[in-house]
This record gives structure tokens, sequence and C-alpha cells, in this order.
């Protein structure tokens, strides 16, 4: 048992006199007090923008900027072989990949693999690329339950194939994606891939020596820091090898009326004034991970979702969208002839957030014949009350509907 | 009656028992319309005959407040001029999105009916599941090129 949610002033608020039960992290992840104070305190009193000014404060702030890119390379095991850049979101991240990567090394009639659980996010992006240098997007099959069929890998690869896109864990059904099986392949061929870990790095173990991956995109928001700011982690060789994907200030070496040279490493892609504050304060969300342990959060939430699962499970009328055999701490489901919408609209009468809807993954809903789902997903701060609470509603929703 | 009071009785009948719940093979007007935000769509058909929507037929697959509006939508505005169907529908939407608006050219059980979405005024991030086939009917109904054959 994990007990942090006094941490989280959130959940000093009643919502229509009730308890929240949030159940929506999988979306978003509410702040513990450290992260909002933090932001508070740079904005306060250690406020300058950072990598200009010479001056004591914008030094400080620039040095304490630098320090969450450490912190993040220890997070995630980035050792020497790869670099973090800071991104508006993992939207971004993932947008930055596709667009330098695409650029550089896609051209007409090439292939791209991806997979029918992604994420808009890592979908739409190398679908600009399609149309852009009109080249192919293949898909590696899910089952029925949501699995990811890797074996039918192998004969998706051509020579054609220039990278493999791929999320760590679906957001929809909680999937999660064997990357190292998926890296062992695609060594093979020499294919570069990209991790889209905006779940993953919240609710998995995420360590790049172990995953191999050239790429992973992740945002802090869902990981209980600030919005606004996004995260990826580039292989070096890719990194002196693209182009930038924004210009402007902050990203140039030297520039005259004929020619602009780019900075070195990550500050290419760090164009224009950065979430300093965010930044700053990401560095309270990664204590606050580390303080509980990373593989203590997983177990919990892991027995928290199992619990759910079971408790569901006993009710006819729910059923499951996806049951994949690895499943993080997410999953969705229907109630019978409910739809999503009508069942969130009843749940917050209960105090009770989850999301209604495709989640950004009409691929997937429609492979796994659902129009929408109700998703339910957790954090560090839930525990069983909240799926009790869960087992109400859905019994509440049931009755309205009769 | 439930606490909450957007699904009552109305919309929870007409939800899953749906007025004109059919395509048309043939009809003049013909429109389709998503939501985004949940991937529900809808498709609305009229006949009009002189001026007259003689007959409006609905297909969808959406929440309960969605099929529920089409549904009501297809019984208000049949046998209204296509003139009287805009006034009508544009007053509509203003009601749910909780703006000024009348309904002087309904008679008492018609508004009755409309007036069961009023309740949406509280959920504003319902809204567009209310509205979603009314503006698609207005586009039919905008459409120039009048189909003759809608595809089905
Ligand atoms: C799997 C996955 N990828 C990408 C995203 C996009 O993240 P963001 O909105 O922070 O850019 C999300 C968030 O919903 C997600 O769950």
């Amino acid at each position: 048992m994990i007990d942090v949610k006094d941490q989280f002033p959130i959940f000093e608020k009643k919502i229509k006199g009730k308890n929240l039960t949030y159940l929506d992290s999988a979306n978003s992840s509410q702040k513990p007090k450290s992260v909002i104070d933090k932001m508070n305190e740079f904005y306060s009193y250690e406020f300058a923008n950072v990598g200009r000014g010479i001056y004591q404060l914008a030094s400080n702030a620039s040095e304490k900027y630098e320090e969450t890119r450490q912190e993040l390379k220890k997070f995630i095991n980035c050792k020497d072989d790869g670099e973090i850049v800071f991104t508006k979101n993992s939207t971004e991240s993932l947008n930055l990949i596709a667009h330098c990567f695409g650029e550089k090394f896609i051209n007409e009639g090439d292939e791209i693999i991806s997979t029918e659980l992604e994420h808009h996010a890592n979908y739409v992006p190398w679908h600009f690329i399609r149309k852009k240098k009109k080249v192919v997007i293949k898909f590696i099959p899910v089952d029925d339950d949501g699995n990811l069929l890797i074996d039918k890998l192998p004969e998706l690869i051509t020579d054609k194939t220039k990278i493999i896109a791929v999320t760590h864990m679906s957001n929809v059904t909680g999937t999660i994606v064997d990357i190292k099986k998926i890296k062992e392949i695609a060594d093979k061929h020499n294919i570069p891939v990209c991790v889209d870990g905006t779940q993953g790095a919240a609710h998995l173990k995420t360590d790049m020596q172990e995953l191999g991956c050239d790429f992973y995109a992740f945002s802090a928001h869902k990981m209980y820091g600030p919005t606004g700011l996004g995260l990826l982690y580039v292989k070096y060789k890719w990194l002196e090898s693209f182009d930038p994907f924004i210009g402007g200030g902050g990203m140039i070496d030297f520039v005259s009326k004929d020619d602009v040279a780019y900075a070195k490493g990550v500050w290419k892609f760090e164009a224009g004034t950065m979430p300093t504050a965010e930044v700053v304060a990401l560095k309270e969300s990664i204590n606050f991970i580390n303080q509980i342990g990373k593989e203590k959060i997983c177990k919990y939430e892991d027995q928290l979702k199992d619990f759910a699962l079971e408790t569901l499970r006993k009710n006819n009328a729910v059923e499951f969208v996806g049951s994949p055999k690895e499943q993080g701490s997410v999953f969705s489901f229907n109630i019978k002839n409910i739809h999503s919408h009508d069942v969130s609209t009843i749940f917050d009468q209960e105090g009770v957030a989850v999301r209604g809807g495709h989640h950004c993954c009409q691929i997937l809903h429609d492979r796994l014949n659902a129009n929408s789902s109700v998703r339910v997903s957790f954090g560090v701060y839930n525990n069983k009350d909240d799926i009790l609470v869960l087992d109400e509603a859905i019994k509440k929703c049931q009755k309205i509907f009769g | 009656m439930s606490e909450i009071g957007i699904y009552q009785q109305t919309i929870l009948e007409h939800s899953k028992n749906p007025l004109n719940f059919k395509s048309l093979k043939t009809c003049t007007h013909q429109a389709n319309g998503n939501n985004p935000l949940c991937g529900d769509k809808v498709e609305i058909f009229t006949n009009i005959k002189n001026d007259i929507n003689d007959e409006i037929c609905f297909q969808g697959a959406g929440c309960a407040i969605s099929i529920a509006s089409a549904s009501i939508l297809t019984k208000v505005l049949n046998k209204k001029s296509v003139q009287d169907s805009k006034n009508i529908l544009e007053n509509f939407i203003k009601m749910v999105e909780n703006k000024e608006f009348n309904f002087d050219l309904l008679n008492n059980e018609e508004k009755t009916l409309l007036m069961t979405f009023s309740e949406l005024q509280k959920f504003p991030m319902r809204s567009k599941c209310a509205t979603m086939s009314w503006s698609t009917f207005n586009a039919a109904l905008n459409r120039d090129n009048y189909n003759t054959e809608a595809k089905v």
C-alpha cells in the first residue's frame, strides 16, 4: 500500500460534494505539492530566462535547467549514448522525430512500420511524411485481445523499411509492447526504432540501455510534472545527423546575412524561450517518483489494476475493450448498451473522473470493434476505495439506463 | 426520474427506441456529421416536397443524448417548411448553448420536447452531443446540389 494522497492538494477539493475519485492519470496525472511549490518558488525568487543573460540569476536558472536534464538521463538510464531534448509535449517530440528523420532519411517509395495500437501522436506525424514523400505505412496487427503480434513484424520488413514507430504501452488497452524483441528484429536489418513512451515513462520500467531504442518520446505532465513540457531521448548518432526542427534564437552558433550555423547537441533543437519553470519543477517530480521507487509504484499500480479487473469482471454488463496478456495500469471497457460519454457524465456526478471516447486511438477502436470506450487509469495516489466507488458508479449507470 | 436531469424518461426512451431510424434509398437532401471528440456519427436524410420536409430519417451510432436528439428532430421538423426548420434548428442550438432563443414557431408539446435538452446548459462538454444532428440537418438543407440518389 502506498499512501500519498495527502501530498496532492487536488484531493482536498470536493466534486459536487463528493471526494474526487481520479481515474484519468493516463490522460494527465495530478501534481504533488512539491512540484507546485517549486514552480511557485522559481517564479517568486529564482526566475530568469536561461542560456542568455550572464548575470547571476540567469546563470543559476540555466544551471537548474540543466540539472533536470541530468536527472532525466539518470531516470531513464541513458548513460553516454544519448541525450534529452526538451520540447512542448510528447506529441511535439514525435513530430520532431518524424520531421527530422523523415526529411533526411525517407524517400519516395520507402516504408514506415507502425502498429494498430498507436496514439494519433505516433501516427499523424508519420502520415505527414507519407503524404509529402509518397511512402507506405504498414501496421503490425493486434489480436482481438489487443496483444501486439510482433511475430508478424519480420514479414512486414523489406529493404525499403526506414523506421519502426511503436508505443511502449497502449493508452487504451494498457498493452505493454516488448520493445527489446522489436529492437532485436530491427537490428538484423539495421532499422531504427522510435518509441512512444508517453505512458511507459510514467508506469513502466524505462531503461534506455535495456530497451535499446533510438528515440523515446514522453511528456512531463503524465509523470506528476508540469504541462507544456515534452521530453525526447535521442541517440547521439542521430542528434548530430538531423537538421533542426524549428529555427530561431538559442539554436544557433553563428548568424550572418549569407548563412547560419547551428548550435551543437540538444541546443540545436531548443529554439526560443523554453518552458523554464516547468523544466526546473520536473526535477521535483522525478524526486517524488524516486523517493517512493519506480519499481514499487509499478507494482502497486499493477495490483490496483488487477483488483479493478477482478471487481468489474463480476459485472456481466461490463465489456472490456481488449484484454492483453501484458497490461499496464490502464484498461478500457463499455457498459452494455450505454455510450461511454453517457457513462462519463453519470460518473462525474459521483466525483469519478474517467475519460470516454476513442482516446486518440481510432485505428485501435476500429480494430477492436468499439466505437468508443470508457478508460480507467491509475496513478500512485489511487487506492482500493477508488475502485469500489467506480464499481458503484457503474451500477448507477445501469440503474439509470435500466 | 433520475437525479441527473438530462437522463429523463423522454431522452432514455428516444435513445432506446429512436423514431425514423433508417436510411432513405432516394431522397432530395442528405448530410453526414461526426463528433471528433468521440467518433460518433450521424447521417440524416430528408425528402423535400413543395418546400416541406415530407420525410426525415436518420442513422448513426452515438450516445443516448445524440440519438434521442436526432430522433426528436425527425419528429419535430417533419412536415415543417425549410424556412421554419432552419429557424427552429438555429434556436434549438442556441438554447442548448445557453444563448437567447425563442420557440415561437412551435406548439406546446413540441416546446416541451425540445426543452428536455435545456438541462445540457449545465453540461457544456456535452452540448455537441445534442446539436450534432441539428447542425448536420442544417448542412443537408443548405446543399445546393440536391441529391436524388443518396448513398446508403
Ligand atoms: C500513448 C500516448 N502517446 C502520446 C500522447 C500524447 O501526449 P501529449 O498530449 O502529452 O503530447 C498520449 C497522451 O494522451 C499517449 O497516451
